[in-house]
Order: C-alpha cells, then structure tokens, then sequence
C-alpha cells in the first residue's frame, strides 16, 4: 500500500507527463502558425520596408575573393553601344531604314554589325515589321486587364531626374555658379580624412537614400562603353576616352515589388525599381558634388556610359548568372541598380564567391522557363575576353516588346531559386548552398524548385495572337487586380 | 457456369468492344496542323510523297509534312514546316500517347518552338543540338526524331539538300537488359525451385531492383505497357528489347503458372513498400469487409483505366501509377500526395498499394482467377 | 498582430521544449526505458524535423505558394513519419518493460 507521499509523488510525475506531451504537442504544433505568419510578413519584402541599411544582412566578408567570378580570357575589348545595346540598334531601326534601301541605308558600323550578326537584323526586322502590330492588336482587346499593374508603373515613373546633356568634364563636376542644389567647389574639394572612412560613410548615405544594397569597386575600363549611346552629353560617333576623373563606381541596388514581380511578365514593372534608382543615383551624385568632388549617375533604363553587371561583381553585390542579372545573396536577381562614377577616394570592396557559378551551371530552371530561348542552356562562351553565359539580346529584346501590361518580361528573374522573399526557409537556403562547396544541395534545391514551385507552360507566356495564353509565373497581388476595383 | 466465369468472360468482351469503338472515332484532320508549320500558307498542295508544298497567291512558300515517330505510350505524329531556305519553320505535335506528367517535362526542354530556325542539314540530335530530356528519354526521343525525319523529308525530296543519311536500326541490349533478365532470373529461381536461403536472396534481388530498375534506369513496368500492348503499339523489338523482356517476364508466370515472380523479386516499388513494412513491423490488419470492398474498388479501378485507355487509344492516359514520382520525381500533384499516403500506410500494412491499387496486380489477378475459374468450371 | 515571429513566441516554445524533456525522461524511466545521450539527441533531432515539417508548411502557405505547401508536406512529412516510426522502434519505445518502483 502505498503511502501519500509517494501517491502524491504518482500524481506529479502524471500531471507533469501529460502537460509535458501536450506541450511537445503545441510546441511543434505551433511551428505551423510560425511559419504561415513568417511567409506572410511584411518584413520579408527585402528592400521595401526600411531605410538603414538593414537589409545588406548577408556575411560577405566570408565569401569574398580576389578574383572575381568571371574570368578573363585573352584580349577583352569594350560594348560598342551604337550596336550592342539592343535599344540604340532600334533606334537606327526607326530612324533610317528603309524597305528599298535595306541595310543599306544605316551608317556604316551598323551595317558592319548587322552584316556580322544576320539573325539579329532578322530579329530587329521582325519586331518592327510584325510583333508590334500583334501586339497592339492583342492590346486592345486583352490590354485593360492590366490597368492597374500600368497605372502603378507609370506612378512610379512619374517623378524623373533630368537627362544630362553635357559632356563629363562638364557635368560631372560641381558648379561654382547657380542653382545652390548643385554648387561646389571644383578646384578644392574637401580633404577626407581616410578613403576606408569615407566608402563607409558613402555606402551609410546610399542606404539612407533608399539603396538596397551597395557596393565599391575601382573601376575596370573594360566596363566602360567604347562608343556611348544617345543623350548622355557624348558624341556618338566618337570613341568614348575614359574620363581621369571616373576612378571608382559606387553601384547601388533596390528590388522591384515583389508580389508584381512574381505576377511577371504582364504584371510586374521595371519602372518602380528604376525609379527608385534613378533618385538614388542623382542624389548620390549631388551629395558628393557638394563636397567639390566629380560624380556622374548612370541611371536606368537607357542612361549608362558603363555596362552594369560586371561593376556589381567586381563590387561585391553578388555574381552574374546564367541569364546574365547579376544574382545577390539578398534579393536575387530582383535588383535594379544605379551606377555612381566619382574621384572621390574610396577603399573598393571585394568580389564575393557564394556558389551561383555552381548552382547556375546545373540549374537552368531560367532557361527552361524562358519563352523566347535567349538564355543559353549550354555552356559559357567568351564575350569580348570574358567567359560568361551570354544572354540572346535581340530573342529577349522581341519577346519583351510583344507582352502586354508594361511591355517586359522579367521571366528569369521571377523563377530564379535565388529570387525569394526574406524568410527563415529561404533564407536557410541561402546559406546552405553558400557554404556547400560540393554542389550535392545544390543539385538538391534545384530539383525542389523545380517540384515545389513550377511555372506556366513556356509558350502559354506569349500574347494570344502568338498562340500564348498571356500567363503569368505567379497570381498577381489582389492590389494589382483590375477587375476587382474597375468596370471593365 | 458459375457468376465469376461470367464476368470473367465478359471483360474481355467489354475491352474488345471499347477498342472497337476507339478505332472508329481516330481519325485527325491533318490540315490545321500543315498550314499552321509554314507561316503565311494559304493553300496545301498534295506532292505524292505525302509531303504538301504550302503555297500563298500560287507561290510555293515552304514544304510541310507529317511524321510518325514512335514513343513511350505509342506513335506520336508531329508537323514539320520548313521554308523554301531549308530552315524549319513550324512544328506542332498533332497528336500523342505519352504520360502527361512526362511529356510536359519533354516540353519545357524541346518545346515545338525550339526547332524553329534550325537547318534541314543540322543534327538535329538529343545532346548534339537538342536537349537531351533525361528522365523522358523516350518521349524525347520520339520528338526529335520525329521532327528530324520529317525535316530531313523535306530537305532531300523538295529541295534536293544532302543530308547525312539515317543510322541503320541496331539491336540493343545494354545494361539495362542485363540487370532485369537477371533480376527475372533469381525470381525464377526463388518462385519456382527450392533454392536454399530463399529469404535473402530474395531482398538482395529487391534492393537490387530498388536501386537499378527503380532509381538508376526507373523504368518499372506501368499500366502503360499493357494499354499498350492491348491497344497494339508495339515498339520496334530492335531498339526496345527491354520492353518485350519486361512484359513477358511479368505475364508469361502468370498466365502460364498463376505464380509473379515480378512482384516479389523484381518490382522496385515492392521493394520500396517492403523496406518501410521492415521499418514499420506492418503489423496493422486490415477487417474483411474493408479488404473485399477495397478489392472490388481495385478491379473497378483497373478495368476503368484500361478501358478508357482502349477507347481513347491511348495507353500513357490512364497510367495512374505513383512510382514515378518517387524513383524520378515525376509525377502531378495527385500522384505525389497518393504517394505520400501510400509510403505511410505501408509502415504499418502490408504493400498497400500492391494490393488496393497496383494495376499490373489488378491485371495479373485477373488472369489467376481467369486461369481457376476456368478449370473449375466443370464444378 | 504578428505574434508567431516575435520574440514572445519563441520564450513560450523554449517552455515547452522543457516541460517535453521533462516529460519525455518520467516517461521513459516509468517504462524502464534507458535514455542515453544519443536517444535523446535524435529524438531532439526528430522534434526538429518535425517542427521543420509544419512551418515548411505554413510558410509555404503564407507565402501563397499552395503546391510547395502541399508537395513540402509530402516530402518532408513522409520523411518525419518513416523516421518517427524507425526511431520509436529503434529506441526500444515500443516496448513496455516491467515498472521499477524504486521512485516510490
């Protein structure tokens, strides 16, 4: 018989046993509600909730490297903008071509180029003559479901800074007369007190203005254009020197939406990014000119005299993957970036190396998903003395222009395993396959995007009139639809 | 004659006349597909080699054609445009038999669209020039060859182009072959005779199968092979020995003995549910009325597949079976979750999906009570 | 109110986690089951799993990504039972040995 001490004793150890595994229960139980509100929570939208720089999280200090993740093979040389750039390419397109003339009608080196690239004056022709007569077509009769997703755009592109029209010498340099928001001095600058002191101070004013992301590098020649494109105060004809003053790029980045970004293509919109980007850039600019130093902004969508990628990579954003965007620890590819050229001194950063080369090289969920086959499936191939994966400019150029909504695509960025919201899984991810040097996860996560997160099919991307089906990679946001808000 | 003699005798009856039936509704208007390939056609003009030339205001503007190339579930037709340059400029999949789940995998990597721009003369070649879909090899196959026949068709007899000619047909009997008649070879061996140590040779032989059959070359038998076999898309004997080894190794026991060596040694799905049944004690058993009722639901469920399969000519349509989302993670999403469910029960039952699901058992049990029935029918 | 990400939430899950620990060692000693450290870092490592499983889950699902939600679930969750079951077995849970008394 037992006495009531130890009875007491019986029951204790009972009531602690069954609240204990009622406790394991809700403990573990709970995890679901974790999860469903950290899928859900508004600070997971990297770059869209603050301003301090709290969102340049990732530990580059351990990936960083001395050789930055493209590699240089040979003699490299520089984008001739006239041709390269796909847009300066249509724009000799409108301007001077002519059915009875042909080719023969453009300047030399545009003939040069299209006499050493046939496809791409077939797939310039193309767009001209054809995809955007479908286009709008398809655009009056399925168009206004997208008025949302435009009018959003257009707000955001509504504010812009102005084009320069001056050549570097003049423009980049502070203005010892006029209007004040621009005035400096040129002849004597302030002296900084270290170039590590001042780059850590710059990098704080960018997040303050918004930046994302930012980063330093010195910058490579080869990044600059060897011919520079229309209105940037350059003479076109003319070899662009490498200004003395532009020494080091500033490069800082900021996301697009995130929920349109998914609904991409018809949804999304470069514009807000670029917008954000754009003021980052011009005031960056401003902030150095006032401390009587050059500074020049390299604004998207067509204000560049430097290709941007590289100056990501040699500053530490991140590396290029397959379908050329350069892919960040932070926000994936869902970057829009500014570019700053400046002779103030600053300590540059150093390249990282957190595994994309690896993971894109068996990936190709981007290349998969893209509907008009501009990203390669294959291997690297040597662009103007670098090996990289080059991306089908005119392809991508012509099936962009065809979509509807604000006419681009965004495709590869929106499925890009990297391309994920800010929460614990994604997160985690992250980190194992930057720290995996083997590629097993690599291989690992790959199939799990492809399982858990599909797309359409490629050709039900295109516009009805191109036997697509207008689809989207994800739903869009319930703010992005039109027909819950507009009497169509 | 007793009530299962009759139903036994009437399935067979029930089938034949859905083939019946499903031979009389296939017929497929080619033209859509012939003037959609070559851009701007508004008029085909038969040429005799069963090629068309695609003319617009009496101008010939490219040649079209229509080649069968056969696949994992059966033929699969595709059109093939090219221009007047020899450059394919269209081709459309007019009909084919291939698992759904699958072909969409062979899509995303060589979509109809891919082949546009590509020269009569090129390869035209899984891993050459063209993606080498893996997991889908045989979808893909049929694909691209399809397109590279008609392609070539076109470019030799139209345009008098040069092109390389085609490989001769060889046998092929690689590893693949090896592994399953040697796996077929113990299960003979452990059905059949009383070879000592029976019980771990005959989990060497399932894990073996496991391994090879399931993970490495995953291709296990399917309702597929039946349909079609049924249906009677039999595939060249030369390129596709292994799929001849296959079927006779499964049904020639049975029909013959009423014994399935398959099942026990040679299934890796068996194998999957009979190292979870380890993991788990399977010590669960299920009530009668529940087993017969679930029994009923099999055979309703096999003979539904194969009949829809029959009447709709197509045998990859109806092959519900889950393993494929496991061994090459294929699969739609209903098939992942039966999957799931599958995979807990056997912890704890026998080979749930053997016997409530499988159709190569619902297939098999029916040629067993087939086969007494049959011999009991004196009685 | 986002209570599930806060800091609170996880105070509450570091309570239960005990309050499971000391359950799990009445448990095993009123079954006689001896405990090792390696039984209880995999069943620790199981918990994990576990909970891993669920919240896989629910982000999936707050994230508005039902597929992953439901594809995550089959194979993480298959991988939780199979590996609960193993372990159960393993770790001798199964079996009931005769009570000591000596606690009494």
């Amino acid at each position: 018989m037992p006495t009531d001490d130890a009875k007491q004793q019986v029951s204790r150890r009972q009531f602690l046993k069954f609240s204990g595994a009622a406790g394991a229960a809700l403990g573990v139980g709970s995890m679901g509600l974790f999860g469903y509100q950290a899928g859900k929570d508004p600070s997971s939208y990297t770059g869209w909730k603050s301003f301090e720089g709290g969102d340049q999280t990732f530990d580059r200090a351990r990936f960083e490297t001395n050789s930055p993740t493209y590699e240089k093979v040979g003699d490299t040389s520089r984008i001739d903008a006239r041709t390269e750039v796909v847009f300066s390419r249509m724009g000799y397109i409108f301007r001077s071509y002519k059915d009875e003339t042909g080719i023969e009608g453009l300047p030399q080196h545009v003939q040069a180029y299209y006499k050493a690239h046939p496809e791409d004056l077939e797939l310039d022709l193309y767009l001209v003559r054809e995809l955007y007569a479908l286009q709008r077509e398809d655009d009056k009769k399925h168009g206004d479901a997208f008025i949302l997703a435009q009018a959003w755009s257009d707000a955001m592109a509504a504010v812009q800074p102005p084009r320069i029209s001056e050549p570097p010498e003049v423009a980049d340099f502070p203005k010892t007369k006029g209007d004040r928001y621009h005035r400096g001095d040129p002849d004597s600058p302030y002296k900084m007190k270290s170039p590590q002191n001042t780059s850590k101070l710059i990098k704080k004013i960018a997040h303050q203005l918004g930046g994302t992301l930012v980063g330093i590098a010195t910058l490579n020649p080869d990044w600059v254009y060897r011919y520079p494109t229309r209105g940037r105060g350059l003479d076109t004809d003319k070899p662009l020197e490498v200004p003395k003053h532009w020494q080091s790029a500033i490069v800082v980045g900021t996301p697009m939406s995130w929920d349109p970004m998914y609904a991409n293509p018809n949804y999304g919109t470069s514009d807000d990014a670029y917008s954000i980007a754009r003021i980052i850039g011009f005031r960056l600019a401003a902030f150095i000119r006032k401390l009587g130093y050059a500074a020049r902004p390299h604004t998207p969508g067509f204000s560049y005299d430097v290709a941007v990628p590289p100056i990501m990579v040699d500053a530490g954003l991140g590396e290029q993957g397959r379908h050329g965007v350069v892919i960040t620890p932070e926000l994936g590819c869902n970057i829009r970036p500014t570019v700053v050229t400046t002779n103030l001194p600053l300590q540059p950063d150093k390249p990282i190396d957190f595994g994309v080369q690896s993971f894109c090289s068996t990936c190709k969920v981007c290349a998969e998903q893209c509907p008009s086959g501009a990203i390669p499936k294959g291997g690297k191939t040597v662009v103007r003395g670098y090996r990289r994966w080059q991306v089908h400019a005119a392809k991508c150029h012509n099936f962009w222009s065809s979509n509807l909504g604000n006419m681009g695509c965004r495709i590869c960025v929106a499925v890009c395993p990297y391309t994920r919201k800010a929460n614990w899984l994604h997160k985690t991810a992250l980190q194992v396959t930057a720290n995996d040097p083997t590629g097993v996860s690599h291989a690992a996560l790959t199939k799990m995007q492809k399982l858990f997160y599909p797309g359409p099919n490629p050709p039900d991307y295109y516009i009805p009139s191109l036997g697509g089906k207008n689809a989207s990679y994800r739903e869009p946001p319930w703010w992005l639809r039109t027909e819950d808000f507009v009497e169509l | 004659m007793s009530l299962k003699l009759i139903i036994v005798l009437l399935i067979p009856l029930v089938l034949i006349a859905a083939w019946v039936a499903g031979a009389r509704r296939m017929q497929t208007r080619l033209e859509p597909h012939l003037i959609q390939v070559v851009p701007g056609t508004v008029e085909l003009k038969p040429l005799g080699d069963g090629s068309f030339a695609a003319q617009a205001d009496e101008r010939v503007v490219g040649y079209a054609r229509v080649d069968q190339a056969n696949g994992y579930g059966g033929p699969m037709r595709i059109a093939v445009g090219i221009d007047t340059t020899g450059t394919i400029a269209g081709v459309t999949i007019v009909d084919h038999k291939e698992t759904e789940a699958y072909f969409r995998k062979v899509l995303s990597g060589n979509g109809p669209g891919s082949f546009v721009g590509r020269h009569v003369s090129d390869p035209i070649e899984p891993g050459v020039d063209v993606d080498a879909v893996t997991g889908a090899t045989q979808s893909n196959l049929a694909l691209v060859t399809g397109v590279r026949q008609g392609a070539r068709t076109l470019g030799t007899n139209q345009l008098g182009f040069d092109v390389p000619a085609a490989d001769p047909v060889r046998f092929r009997f690689g590893w693949a072959e090896i592994v399953l008649l040697m796996l077929f070879v113990t299960g003979f061996a452990g059905t059949y005779t009383q070879v000592p140590g029976k019980k771990p040779l005959r989990w060497i032989s399932q894990i073996a199968a496991l391994v090879l059959i399931g993970f490495v070359y995953a291709i296990p038998i399917t309702l597929t092979h039946i349909n079609s076999l049924l249906v009677g898309y039999l595939p060249d004997w030369r390129t596709q020995f292994y799929w001849y080894l296959l079927i006779i190794g499964v049904l020639l026991p049975v029909l013959l003995t009423g014994k399935r060596p398959y099942c026990g040694y040679v299934c890796p799905f068996g194998a999957v549910q009979d190292c979870l049944g380890a993991v788990g004690g399977r010590r669960k058993k299920i009530p009668e009325v529940i087993q017969r009722w679930l029994g009923w639901f099999h055979a309703v469920l096999v003979f539904a597949a194969i009949f829809v399969a029959l009447y709709t000519r197509n045998p990859g349509l109806t092959s519900y079976e889950v393993q494929g989302s496991l061994f090459d993670l294929t699969g739609l999403l209903y098939q992942f979750v039966v999957l799931g469910v599958v995979l807990v029960l056997s912890l704890f039952i026998a080979r749930p999906w053997c016997r409530f699901l499988c159709p190569i058992n619902g297939v098999t049990r029916y040629i067993k009570t087939a086969r007494s029935s049959w011999r009991n029918r004196a009685k | 109110m986002a209570f599930f990400t806060g800091g609170l939430f996880w105070f509450i899950e570091g309570v239960l986690a005990c309050l499971a620990v000391v359950a799990i060692k009445i448990w095993t000693q009123d079954r006689g089951i001896a405990m090792p450290w390696w039984k209880w870092l995999l069943t620790a490592l199981w918990f994990c799993l576990a909970g891993f499983t669920l919240a896989m889950i629910g982000t999936s699902l707050g994230e508005g990504e039902p597929r992953a939600a439901v594809m995550g679930g089959v194979v993480f969750g298959v991988v939780t039972v199979v590996t609960g079951v193993a372990f159960w077995r393993v770790l001798g849970f199964s079996r009931a040995q005769p009570k000591t008394n000596d606690h009494a």
